[in-house]
């Protein structure tokens, strides 16, 4: 098998179907939400749109995400006066029905029932503002950072990622960033790799995978990343910085490593899919494990 | 001693876990990544963790956490807030005395992911686990003794005084001589726990030493 072929089977491997069971409860989930905060927010103008990796296309299984948008229309008071209220009163509404992990701008919704405590649902429910009647550009709320607001475009994101030519080397790179645990957003990450592979979209993708790699590696200094829907207003700079040491140690690890051993070593095989196999094989390993340690629960 | 535990690190990642990437944090060392279970050459499942090795390791053991947020944070999946419920800690001390890192993702890491994916599949936990809390501490350090945890205060009694000696009762009350019961299996575990400091052996959940302990029964 070519390192192309093998790249490939790899990405097909993280390729969830419309009926798979992960999108289907995310589908599920996504309602319920909708749900509750059209409940918490009767009468209101607002709308729903949907981000993160299942609208730009770099959605894969081992890091799959809806970015649940929920923009109040630019002459509505009654979801909280300022973009603070909004935030803080959807955590609240979101509240009665998960535990909420705040983020910079985002709420992540983790399970809070006996069975499911701190489990993660893939969402992340992103109240904001329309900055006018248009509904294009809208203001978000940050919790952290110089600036306590952020001005974006949620379609120029989707776009300037889907149209980018090199949808599959992206994911593979969000993989790489997954599996190895590389501490950057993946908003910039992918951003990174978009600009670095700008001039190779016609080369293979072991190729434009190691490309966009040594971009970081070899570099000398953290690159400019320009946030496409806000370039002079959203300084991304500082979040590239405190990675960067980071990415760099990472990447030039996984470039080393498949000049040693190949792809294979940096992504490995496939998991078996095949779930009658995989019971199979997983009794097959419990009745094998001779003296395992005696799990103790602390608290 | 830093680089010695750098490159047991850097061994049992090339070896068998290049997947995990090593790093620090805090001034700890931390690995991070994908961990992969496999069992006969099928690929399993991976989980996201971060394993942490204190200062004091491998006196401490590493602590694991599940960072992909898959596994819920209840007793059930022995998995709470405070990282993975993989052992006693004096346990895993005792029993496993080659304290490679390998051993650690070998063992305690890759069974625990290993009944994680059980419990998704069938619902029960399936290997025999301690009971919560303080109590587990008990059982772990009664069973290293070879008595039963009903005579624990007897070997609490042992383990926070001097030196044993074989003409003491054993704890296990059968009325012997420690010489001719448990003696060697006491002895044994209150030689290795000696090694730690007090607050080595607080952090572990043992008895700490009373060098004031004074009576013994005979």
């Amino acid at each position: 098998m070519s390192d192309q072929e093998y790249l490939q089977s790899v990405l097909g491997d993280q390729t969830l179907t419309d009926d798979s069971d992960e999108l289907k409860t995310l589908r599920t989930r996504r309602a319920d939400v909708e749900s509750l905060l059209r409940s918490a927010f009767p009468g209101k103008k607002f709308s729903f749109r949907y981000g993160g990796s299942m609208a730009k296309g770099t959605l894969i299984r081992e890091q799959y995400d809806l970015d649940l948008i929920f923009y109040v229309h630019a002459d509505e008071v009654g979801c909280g006066d300022t973009l603070e209220d909004i935030y803080n009163n959807v955590a609240a509404a979101l509240g009665s029905g998960y535990q909420v992990r705040r983020k910079t701008s985002a709420l992540r919704l983790l399970g809070s029932g006996v069975a499911s405590k701190g489990q993660d649902f893939h969402i992340d429910v992103v109240p904001g503002r329309f900055t006018d009647g248009s509904q294009k550009d809208c203001y978000l709320h940050q919790t952290t950072g110089e600036k306590s607001r952020l001005k974006t475009n949620l379609d120029v994101h989707i776009e300037h990622v889907r149209g980018c030519g090199v949808i599959d080397a992206v994911r593979l790179l969000k993989l790489i960033r997954v599996r190895r645990a590389i501490p950057v957003k993946q908003f910039i990450w992918e951003l990174m790799n978009i600009d670095a592979l700008n001039a190779f979209k016609r080369r293979g993708l072991p190729e434009q995978v190691e490309i966009a790699l040594r971009a970081i590696a070899d570099a000398e200094v953290p690159p400019n990343v320009e946030d496409p829907a806000n370039p002079k207003g959203n300084d991304l700079s500082g979040a590239v910085s405190d990675a960067w040491l980071e990415m760099k140690a990472a990447t030039k690890s996984v470039i080393r490593q498949v000049d040693a051993k190949g792809w294979t070593a940096v992504l490995g095989p496939v998991s078996e899919r095949n779930e009658a196999i995989r019971s199979a094989v997983v009794k097959t390993a419990v009745a094998a494990t001779s003296a395992p340690a005696k799990a103790w629960w602390r608290d | 001693m830093l680089d010695d535990l750098r490159a047991d690190i850097e061994a049992a990642l090339d070896d068998k876990y290049c997947e995990l990437r090593h790093t620090a944090f805090n001034g700890h060392e931390v690995v991070v990544g994908s961990f992969p279970i496999w069992h006969e050459n099928v690929l399993i499942d991976r989980f996201q963790i971060e394993i942490s090795l204190g200062e004091t390791y491998p006196t401490i053991p590493p602590t694991l956490v599940e960072t992909g947020n898959r596994i819920p944070r209840i007793d059930e999946r022995h998995n709470s807030d405070r990282g993975a419920c993989l052992f006693v800690p004096i346990e895993w001390m005792m029993r496993r005395p080659n304290l490679k890192f390998l051993t650690f993702l070998d063992g305690p890491v890759r069974e625990y992911f290993l009944a994680q994916k059980y419990y998704e599949q069938n619902g029960e936990w399936p290997f025999s686990s301690r009971s919560h809390g303080e109590a587990g501490r008990r059982e772990a350090l009664c069973d290293l003794a070879g008595i039963q945890v009903q005579n624990w205060s007897a070997l609490s009694d042992i383990l926070e005084g001097p030196e044993p000696k074989g003409h003491w009762r054993c704890p296990c009350g059968n009325g012997k001589r420690l010489r001719t019961c448990h003696g060697r299996e006491i002895s044994e575990l209150f030689r290795r726990l000696s090694k730690f400091s007090s607050l080595e052996r607080e952090a572990l959940g043992c008895p700490t030493s009373n060098a004031s302990f004074l009576s013994r029964r005979v």
